[in-house]
């Protein structure tokens, strides 16, 4: 698959459904990103309909993770209407053009498959960290590896992807801290005794709130299962210029690229253009 | 008001340095160019201002780095860099042959190491001015020296000694009276002021009582503090005689030419771009239909031509 342009698109809101409350699915008509963008990939979106040059407030982008394209035409994005820039997006009519940039970020390496061999991918998808995992289902489906999602969500309200990943005929296992759906309590509950049973075969896709990954990260270390992570964190420009949504990297993994030493700068890296997507081994989670 | 050599009605000058027009990339909002090249004619800015450039590579400040705000952001990033020593080989290449004039901003610790930096940079080729970061607030020491004039005359005199090419001193908001630091600044050799920085700010997460931002406090950018920066250009403008270049939630057009009607003579773009990566391209269009319509030979004619 051939990595898209990033580019500054105005992309027509096709259509727009809530499908559980204040969970808005998006589909965007965008056919370069539809043909172009890759698992773990995302797009930065500007809330407001108006021009920038006539609306300040909200003033920056919100960035979201693609959940599956049509290869073609259009692509859909989950999001759940929590604040002032959702809160505006979540009333976008259908019709509108929504300036975006995209595809953006580091996807997820299905190298890993190929070498170290591995046959089976867990997907864990927290809250509104789902959608990508649906996107990455996809295709590995589409390159013959066996998946098994899980999903967590603090209530059954708040679940998203139960019937996209139905579609792919595969049923995810469930966690509600609140019992409402699925078993009661975390995602890791869940994942445990999956690694327990077959940690050699197995690697783990993780998209998530923060706890939620850094718990999935230290399982994994524990049963020295390959895991990567799709980090959220706060995302002013989402291409490299402002140095402002960063990710702490184990001491390890600070060598400077080319000249292999310990470099000062490598500390952080900017999870919207050297991720989203990292190994978890190498994010300091403390 | 000097005549135009040129049919360029967009034409300035800061110094000895000839831009074709008066819209600059501020720094830390436009990377070392190449982030941007994908949206981005780069050859049609009036420069680029890249991020700060330090004697050591710098890691920067803990997450998170930045919060928004009404009409703006907050963010204390710590100008986390590559280091002098990296940026000649991985970044200075790419700037150099990307058809922009190239201003380099660096930041030293002591009056000492923004000369070597300075006198670093002389050696290059393909770099058409120097800013000095005399007044960037997120970082613990050494930073400070454009809140005393005596320092910032000695620091930008430093830079003087040490370069033949323009030097902007890029000064701080944050002050008693920023008059007098341009006026130090200008005696100390800067052939133009930047006219500001971010203003200090402060927010809280009112549910876990804990700043929005690891730093504590970081520097308000935006539309928010434009009306402050404006008064800033302002006042410069009418305390000094080098060039100022008007810097301060600069989003379109119109607040470009505020600028220069204040007393700019060139502007730059920084929070905007976050938000429009080509923002600073339509503020440069928007510029030009301006003068067409008012009639008006060269945006020269603009600058401190506010009615009072």
């Amino acid at each position: 698959m051939q990595v898209a342009a990033r580019k500054n698109y105005r992309a027509r809101l096709m259509e727009s459904r809530e499908v559980t409350p204040n969970h808005f699915r998006w589909r965007l008509e965008c056919p370069e990103i539809a043909q172009g963008a890759i698992p773990g990939q995302f797009i930065h979106v500007l809330p407001s309909e108006a021009p920038f040059s006539q609306s300040f407030d909200p003033l920056l982008r919100r960035a979201f993770s693609i959940m599956t394209t049509d290869e073609e035409n259009s692509f859909e994005i989950v999001f759940r209407a929590m604040g002032k820039g959702t809160g505006v997006l979540a009333r976008r009519d259908v019709g509108e053009y929504v300036d975006l940039l995209g595809p953006l970020g580091i996807p997820f390496d299905l190298e890993l498959f190929h070498v170290k061999q591995k046959t089976k991918a867990i997907l864990v998808g927290g809250g509104i960290g789902v959608p990508p995992m649906v996107f990455l289902a996809k295709a590995l489906k589409a390159q013959g590896f066996e998946f098994q999602p899980i999903i967590g969500a603090r209530s059954g309200n708040d679940v998203i992807g139960v019937e996209e990943f139905e579609e792919l005929n595969v049923a995810p296992l469930i966690a509600t801290e609140d019992g409402t759906l699925g078993r009661l309590g975390r995602v890791t509950d869940i994942l445990r005794p999956l690694l327990e049973v077959e940690a050699e075969n197995v690697a783990v896709f993780t998209c998530g709130p923060l706890p939620m990954l850094k718990a999935v990260a230290k399982l994994c270390e524990e049963f020295d299962v390959a895991c990567q992570v799709s980090m959220e964190e706060n995302m002013p420009c989402g291409i490299g210029v402002c140095n402002g949504c960063v990710i702490k990297t184990k001491p390890n993994f600070r060598q400077h690229a080319n000249h292999g030493e310990v470099s000062a700068y490598e500390v952080y890296r900017r999870a919207c253009v050297e991720g989203p997507v990292c190994n978890a081994n190498e994010v300091d989670w403390e | 008001m000097s005549i135009n050599t040129t049919n360029n009605p967009l034409e300035i000058n800061l110094g000895s340095l000839t831009l074709q027009n008066p819209v600059l990339t501020a720094s830390g909002t436009f990377g070392y160019g190449q982030e941007v090249a994908d949206f981005v004619d780069l050859s049609r800015l009036g420069a680029i201002v890249c991020k700060t450039v330090t004697r050591h590579p710098r890691a920067g400040n803990p997450s998170p780095r930045t919060c928004e705000i009404v009409g703006g952001m907050m963010n204390a990033i710590g100008l986390q860099n590559v280091g002098i020593d990296r940026f000649l080989v991985e970044k200075l290449p790419f700037l150099r042959e990307c058809g922009a004039p190239l201003v380099v901003n660096v930041a030293g610790e002591t009056i000492e190491e923004f000369a070597y930096l300075c006198e670093v940079l002389s050696a290059q080729e393909g770099i058409s001015a120097i800013e000095l970061n005399i007044s960037c607030p997120n970082v613990s020491h050494g930073l400070d020296f454009a809140t005393d004039p005596a320092l910032t005359e000695k620091v930008v005199n430093g830079a003087r000694q040490a370069t033949h090419l323009p030097i902007f001193a890029k000064l701080s908001p944050n002050v008693t009276d920023i008059t007098q630091i341009a006026k130090a600044a200008e005696a100390g050799g800067a052939d133009a002021l930047s006219v500001a920085n971010t203003f200090v700010g402060l927010a809280i997460d009112v549910k876990s009582r804990k700043p929005r931002l690891a730093n504590v406090t970081g520097g308000v950018s935006g539309p928010a503090i434009k009306p402050i920066a404006l008064r800033a250009v302002w006042r410069c403008a009418n305390a000094v005689k080098v060039p100022i270049i008007g810097i301060g939630g600069i989003c379109t057009w119109t607040d470009a030419v505020e600028f220069m009607l204040a007393g700019a003579t060139a502007v730059q773009i920084g929070t905007a771009t976050f938000v429009k990566p080509d923002a600073a391209l339509e503020v440069i269009d928007g510029i030009q239909n301006y003068l067409e319509e008012q009639n008006v030979a060269s945006v020269k004619e603009l600058v401190g031509a506010m009615r009072c």
